[in-house]
């Protein structure tokens, strides 16, 4: 039995998928619902953050299950941040529903469904794998965003998301098929240890390879492959939003870095003239560049924290591309980037659901105007988010960029061309991040505009809480979260 | 060793401040003061508890008693040692309580109970009760931080830290704006001081090693080597320069020239704060630093010669300032100057220990003086000062201040058996036994200072009876009848801000002190009187100081004939005795019940008014460097206004803002569009695959050069070292012929298209693919054609020879195109024949840096004078200016140097330099090179079979001409090709 014990965060929320799914059939108190999903993922969380302290040994899996899915420290890690997000995001979506009066079970089990396909996603070591996990949470996701089925923007955003991430999902499951061809294996040590011994069809491997990474960045929303994001992120609900921005990425990202260290190691594919450090280094620009940029522009807050999600994505990408080089401060940067942003994230959009209540939503910057006089204990968490997004010390923002930038120093060379970049363009999002802060503290609502008034939720209160705390202990005491990273990153180089 | 104790002498006004600053404005003012008082009082407790604590280990024996709380390491830091290696040295925050910091501990917290307690009456009208006394409180902690530190940079802690409440409690009524610049004046002034104090530190940690004083004091006797500043000795040992800076840290915080000049302002703040801090504390810290590191201090005696001039001018200006003032503060603001002079005066000529006797005297007999003059202020409601001129017979109402007044006057004045005769005449002591004995210290600075200092002790007497007799005898000038004498100098007192708010005197019935400040008073007027007897004339009595601070303060060392000799003892004596004669005499003739100032209405026009303009230091500041400050300050404000904020900001936004609009525009909503920027990001990034990446990079070691292309899958390289136009590797393409034996399956094995690995042996080689290639022709069924590199080839070989059914192998070199192979590296040797003949490198070296390269072709070029430095190239005749030229002509490097250069002496400049190419010469102050150059160039093909290539110019620096005739000619070709 305890060969399945490091897969047991991963079973837990299975099995709780499967029982929510049968509550939602006969419980009438749907928001009772949210509590039993938040308790469950976090346990799932606390069960893999436990297992990765402990540092014990973890038994490989049984024979079945060994080539597909992953037994190590990156992959409770991952587990760890995903179930924080599914949590968090869970408590806040109870109070959301219950508000705006769209109490449906279905959400929950969405959410645990996506959680469980994002899971299955960081941990997968084969492509078959891959992309179970991945149509698993995309699935799940493209559903919890259409939830609201009566709100055109919300189809809308979900019929955008769906053609184009089966077009991306295609590009990767080519991508996947090429590598398949050039190597004579889906599992990815097994095509990593064939393309080091160098007897593979170079351009296969490097078509497969393009394909592969433009899938997964497609779920990341690196640009030029961000485009539904801005229309996903504003049609779906708060809740879900904050969801697709930490546990799909966090996901996705997970699969980037195993894919990156073990499918192409080597010097061949690693290098900086021809290999993937350039793509990355090509989609990490860009996104930083463009979403900074075109998030000063917006109007409504949600679009905002999209595009801010772009460039969040470009910092992280500029992590994973010093990777080739310094390997393990690198990676260890990025999973505490991960971290500090899930918790900011979460921490962002779920203020934005707290400033609103039932017809008054709070969706545009003037909609915040004053709050932070009015409300402003609810102001507090909102401003905390915003500042840890923009990398404002001591917060856990502030440690995520830090690392991430400073391991591209590290790096040398070009890469600290790459930290300037990043640190201009966060210098530019720092402008919108503020902006939060000015319009909510010393701006005053116009005449006869109907002002967000905040909800009142035990749910969405203390999802705040905690994830304010986690903003705040991360950015005090980075230490421990950073010293589980390393370890982590340190497993998987070996 | 932990001694909790110290550690809470510290804790207790630190955590009074916390709580005070916090919360006191919501509490009631009896709690504030509990709180404020008794956290002060507990640490005098403690401090006196430690300190019987610290003669009892003295009695037993000990040497140097101390006690030590060892609280955290603070931080670390890399410091070089003396080999050159870096090793951490860590700061720890240490509070050690010895003889020294004990005594001086004692003062702080026992002269602040005592204000304290001053302040609860003085300052019970007071608005914001609760700030000044959190001010206070932290004032007392820093204080105490700055004496018990154990090292520099906690000791540099306490130092801002009273710097800081300094500042704000002289700002305590910012509301005025006189009162808050006056403090920002004496916070500009301390940081100036601040400065040095950290060069200072730099300087002696740089040597000891450590941050310790104790480590810094036995490292002391290394520090008269010289010290090394930007790579050169400057004319001056360690200790001269750490001891010149840290005198300038002194001048901030202890009032000396040239920095003094914000004391006299800083009595903007209220009088409990006077005498804390600007008479009885923070002002000796600088005294309190000399002693500390009193054995670094003694290795310099050049810098103890300024300290102790310095000192005593000091001693007199603040003197003669004092002697014209009309305000009791202000007096006692230059008396303060005067007499922190003393102490300089005295750590100058090496009586470090006299120096801190006069501290801890003059700390009783000024406290009290201030505390005086503010009970006088508070009895008649002046506001922030009192004119003495409008003052005058208060010992009627005032018995009780009158007669502490007085007894401190005696004391300051010198009067035998009070306080200050005994340190005043430790001071002159010091002085005249560098006169008069043989001392590292030369004699002049002893006279200097024993009359300078005599002088001013005169001048002192004087003016503290002045004072005297003008506040408390005569009779009372604002009282009801009496007109105000209104008609003095004001005009031209440019720093009366205007304090007279009453403008026609003051409250005509002074009403009398409480028990508050009676008891401060009381307590301090007797240890006014009786503080000198803890420092006795050891020549005759029993001098209880100097055997207590020996292990903590160093000091002259003196033969014992010299420390025996009476001169110096009878002089100084002499001196200080005749001086408060006179200057008592002298005043008492001129103001004993007198109500007008004769005595300085007297004095020529000029000089009163030079004088009471404090010579005009101030003016004089404010036209130079305040001025120059000003005018560089309002240059980077329009700079900042019109190039930043205009420019610079301006145009990154409006940038900002248009790329948003644009990308904005690109997010159509049209689902179309989206797949589409998805598929040319895709395209876009498949694109940089297409086509090869050659990115060459160089290494060259002498005539040889190492050249590695950029790597990437499926990437093939050949290389051009010699810039001849052929490939060199491989140098020729190879034809095997291999034979079968008869009857072998060979033939049957070997099948077009494949492998030529696979098709001898099914097992794996251990040659790579790459080592052998495709099979290109299976026509005449036997000869194939490989694309090995050179050095394989018996690799390839050994392993076809050893195989089953094959006879013999045969390679044969074939003319042809050169082939790609698969190393991205290669290694060349370079000999003179392949040297570029129209290109060439030039090396200037300047002194010990980094060589500058320039690349030359045929066609001259330009040698930018920038970055040759100010010795440029070559030497120039005088009158010419013009850039230097080079560049190559017949395999030779040509300069026309006649430029920029230098002007030097003895070296005639020249027209032309021919330098073949490996030769070097001298050109003025630089050493040029000419060093050859080879074109290199790579090919990269991909796995596309797109093809690209690179060329560099590979400098060869290291080939000399006299290496050039080592380099071993080669029969075939000079290139070797190493995997």
């Amino acid at each position: 039995m305890s060969d399945w014990l490091s897969i047991v965060p991963l079973l837990l929320v299975a099995t709780s998928g499967l029982f929510i799914m049968l509550a939602d059939a006969f419980s009438k108190e749907k928001a009772e619902l949210a509590l039993v999903t938040a308790v469950s993922l976090g346990t799932a969380g606390l069960v893999a953050v436990g297992l990765l302290a402990s540092g014990s040994a973890l038994p490989p899996l049984p024979e079945v299950l060994g080539s597909y899915l992953a037994v190590d420290e990156l992959s409770l890690f991952f587990d760890f941040v995903i179930c924080l997000g599914g949590a968090l995001s869970a408590l806040v979506a109870g109070g959301y529903l219950r508000e705006h009066e769209l109490e449906r079970g279905e959400l929950y089990v969405l959410i645990v469904l996506a959680t469980f396909g994002a899971m299955v996603l960081a941990r997968s070591t084969d492509l078959l794998t891959l992309f179970l996990g991945l149509e698993t949470m995309s699935l799940s996701v493209y559903a919890m965003i259409a939830f609201r089925r009566t709100s055109a923007r919300a189809v809308e955003g979900a019929m955008k998301y769906f053609l184009l991430g089966s077009f991306a999902a295609a590009i990767l499951l080519f991508g996947g098929a090429l590598l398949y061809a050039a190597t004579g294996h889906t599992d990815f040590a097994g095509i990593g240890a064939k393309i080091g011994s160098g007897e593979v069809e170079p351009v296969l491997v490097l078509v497969g390879m393009l394909m592969v990474l433009a899938g997964l960045a497609f779920k990341v929303g690196a640009v030029p492959f961000h485009m539904w994001t801005p229309d996903a992120y504003e049609g779906a609900m708060t809740p879900v939003t904050g969801f697709m921005s930490v546990a799909v990425k966090a996901a996705a990202f997970a699969v980037f870095v195993r894919i990156l260290v073990v499918a192409l190691p080597g010097e061949e594919v690693a290098s900086m003239t021809s290999g993937w450090p350039p793509v990355l280094i090509f989609l990490s620009v860009l996104s930083m560049v463009y979403g900074n940029v075109a998030a000063v522009a917006q109007k409504s807050v949600k679009r905002m924290l999209a595009y801010s999600s772009i460039a969040h994505a470009g910092y992280i990408l500029l992590g994973l591309a010093a990777a080739s080089v310094v390997g393990e401060p690198a990676i260890s940067g990025v999973l505490f980037y991960l971290l500090a942003y899930t918790v900011s994230n979460i921490l962002a959009f779920g203020s934005l659901v707290m400033i609103g209540s039932r017809g008054k939503e709070a969706v545009d910057y003037d909609d915040l105007a004053g709050v932070g006089r009015r409300h402003p204990y609810v102001a507090l968490p909102f401003i905390i988010g915003v500042l840890s997004l923009m990398g404002f010390p001591p917060t856990a923002g502030f440690f995520g960029k830090y690392y991430v930038f400073n391991a591209a120093v590290q790096a040398g060379g070009g890469f600290v061309w790459l930290a300037v970049i990043g640190l201009l363009a966060s210098a530019v999002g720092a402008y919108y991040y503020l902006r939060v802060v000015v319009v909510m503290l010393m701006k005053s609502p116009a005449e006869g505009q109907v002002v967000a008034v905040p909800m009142k939720s035990g749910y969405v209160a203390s999802a705040l809480a905690m994830s304010g705390a986690a903003v705040m202990v991360f950015g005090l005491l980075p230490s421990w979260a950073l010293d589980l990273a390393i370890s982590a990153a340190q497993k998987l180089i070996g | 060793m932990d001694n909790l104790a110290i550690l809470w002498i510290v804790l207790l006004p630190l955590a009074g401040a916390i709580i005070n600053g916090l919360a006191g404005r919501f509490a009631d003012r009896k709690l504030v003061a509990l709180v404020a008082v008794g956290s002060v009082l507990g640490a005098f407790a403690l401090a006196v508890s430690s300190f019987l604590e610290l003669t009892h280990l003295k009695a037993e024996g000990v040497e140097d008693p101390r006690l030590v709380a060892d609280v955290y390491q603070w931080f670390t830091v890399s410091l070089p040692s003396a080999t050159g290696a870096f090793r951490e040295v860590p700061i720890q925050v240490r509070f050690v309580f010895d003889s020294l910091s004990g005594l001086m501990t004692l003062v702080v917290t026992g002269i602040g109970s005592l204000i304290h307690i001053y302040s609860l009456e003085y300052m019970s009208e007071e608005k914001s009760y609760a700030r000044f006394f959190a001010y206070l409180n932290l004032f007392t902690a820093s204080m105490l931080i700055l004496v018990l530190a154990s090292s520099l940079p906690l000791m540099f802690v306490g130092w801002e830290g009273v710097g800081l409440c300094s500042y704000l409690l002289i700002g305590f009524w910012y509301e005025t704006p006189a009162y808050a610049a006056a403090g920002r004046k004496a916070f500009v002034a301390n940081r100036i001081g601040d400065f040095g104090v950290l060069v200072g530190m730099f300087a002696l940690v740089m040597v000891a090693g450590s941050f310790e004083f104790t480590d810094i004091n036995s490292a002391s006797p290394e520090m008269t080597a010289p010290m090394v500043f930007g790579g050169s000795a400057l004319e001056m040992s360690i200790a001269t320069f750490a001891c010149l800076f840290l005198f300038l840290g002194c001048t901030g915080k202890s009032a000396q020239i040239p920095l003094y000049v914000w004391l006299p302002d800083a009595m903007a703040g209220p009088t409990p704060v006077s005498a804390l801090i600007h008479a009885a504390t923070m002002v000796t810290a600088g005294v309190y630093l000399c002693c500390r590191l009193s054995p670094v201090f003694l290795q310099t005696p050049s810098a103890m010669e300024v300290i102790a001039v310095i000192g005593a001018l000091t001693a007199f200006l603040g003197a003669t300032i004092a002697v014209v003032q009309r305000e009791m503060k202000k007096i006692l603001a230059y008396s303060t100057v005067s007499q922190l002079g003393f102490m300089f005066a005295a750590v100058g000529v090496g009586a470090f220990a006299s120096g801190f006797f006069h501290v801890f005297t003059h700390a009783f007999f000024k406290a009290c003086l201030f505390l005086g003059a503010g009970a006088v202020m508070h009895a008649v409601h002046a506001h922030g000062d009192a004119d003495i001129f409008k003052l005058g017979g208060l010992k009627k109402h005032l018995p009780l201040v009158r007669w502490t007044f007085l007894l401190s006057c005696l004391a300051i004045a010198g009067v035998p058996g009070f306080s200050g005769f005994f340190s005043k005449d430790e001071v002159l002591l010091g002085a005249t036994t560098v006169a008069m004995v043989e001392t590292p210290i030369a004699p002049w600075v002893g006279w200097v200072v024993a009359i300078l200092l005599t002088l001013a002790a005169t001048l002192t007497a004087f003016y503290m009876f002045r004072l005297y007799y003008l506040t408390f005898t005569g009779t009372y000038r604002s009282g009801e009848g009496a007109h105000a004498d209104g008609e003095h100098a004001e005009g031209e007192d440019a720093d009366d801000h205007g304090h007279d708010d009453h403008g026609h005197g003051y409250d005509p019935h002074p009403h009398k002190p409480g028990i508050a400040i009676g008891l401060a008073l009381t307590v301090l007027a007797a240890g006014a009187v009786f503080a000198g007897l803890l420092g006795l004339p050891h020549h005759w009595l029993p001098n209880w100081w100097h055997h207590w601070m020996e292990p903590s303060i160093a000091g002259l060392a003196l033969s014992e004939e010299a420390s025996h000799a009476m001169g110096p003892v009878w002089a100084a004596m002499g001196m200080g005795v005749l001086a408060m004669a006179v200057g008592v005499g002298l005043a008492t003739v001129q103001y004993r019940d007198k109500n007008e100032d004769t005595f300085t209405a007297s004095l020529p026009k000029g000089l009163f008014s030079f004088l009471f303009d404090k010579w005009r230091v101030d003016e004089l500041y404010g036209a130079t460097i305040i001025r120059l400050n000003k005018g560089i300050a309002v240059l980077s404000g329009r700079l900042d206004k019109s190039f930043i904020d205009g420019l610079l900001t301006g145009l990154t936004s409006k940038a900002v803002a248009l790329g948003s609009f644009l990308f904005t525009r690109i997010q159509v909503g049209v689902v179309h569009a989206y797949g589409l920027v998805m598929v040319i990001g895709l395209l876009g990034l498949g694109w940089w695959f297409l086509y090869p990446h050659a990115e060459l990079e160089v290494e060259t070691d002498g005539a040889a050069a190492t050249l590695q292309a950029g790597r990437g899958l499926g990437y093939e390289y050949r290389f051009d070292l010699d810039g001849d136009g052929a490939y060199d590797v491989p140098a020729q393409p190879t034809r095997v012929t291999v034979r079968f034996e008869q009857g072998a399956t060979g033939a049957q094995l070997l099948r077009a298209g494949m492998r030529v690995r696979a098709a001898i042996s099914p097992e794996p080689w251990p040659a790579d693919r790459a080592a052998l290639g495709r099979l290109v022709s299976q026509r005449g069924g036997k000869t194939y054609e490989l694309t090995p590199p050179l050095t394989r080839l018996d690799d390839v070989r050994a392993a076809l020879e050893g195989s089953e059914g094959i006879a013999s192998v045969r390679f044969e070199a074939v003319a042809g195109a050169a082939r790609f192979a698969r190393e991205a590296r290669a290694e060349a040797r370079y000999d003179e024949g392949q040297f570029a003949t129209d290109r060439a490198a030039l090396l200037i070296a300047q002194g010990r840096a980094e060589p500058i390269r320039i690349l030359l072709g045929t066609s001259p070029t330009r040698i930018d004078p920038s970055v040759l430095g100010p010795n440029g190239l070559g030497v120039r005749e005088e009158g010419t200016n013009l850039p230097p030229y080079a560049w190559v002509e017949d395999g030779k490097v040509v300069i026309r140097p006649n430029a920029a250069g230098a002007v030097i002496a003895g070296q005639e400049p020249v027209e032309r330099v021919e330098l073949g190419v490996g030769e070097a010469t001298r050109l003025g102050m630089a050493m040029v090179r000419a060093a050859p150059v080879v074109r290199a160039t790579v090919e990269v093909r991909n796995a596309f079979g797109n093809v690209a290539r690179e060329s560099v110019d590979v400098i060869l620096e290291g080939a000399s001409a006299s290496a050039r005739a080592q380099l071993v000619p080669s029969s075939l070709h000079p290139i070797e090709v190493l995997r």
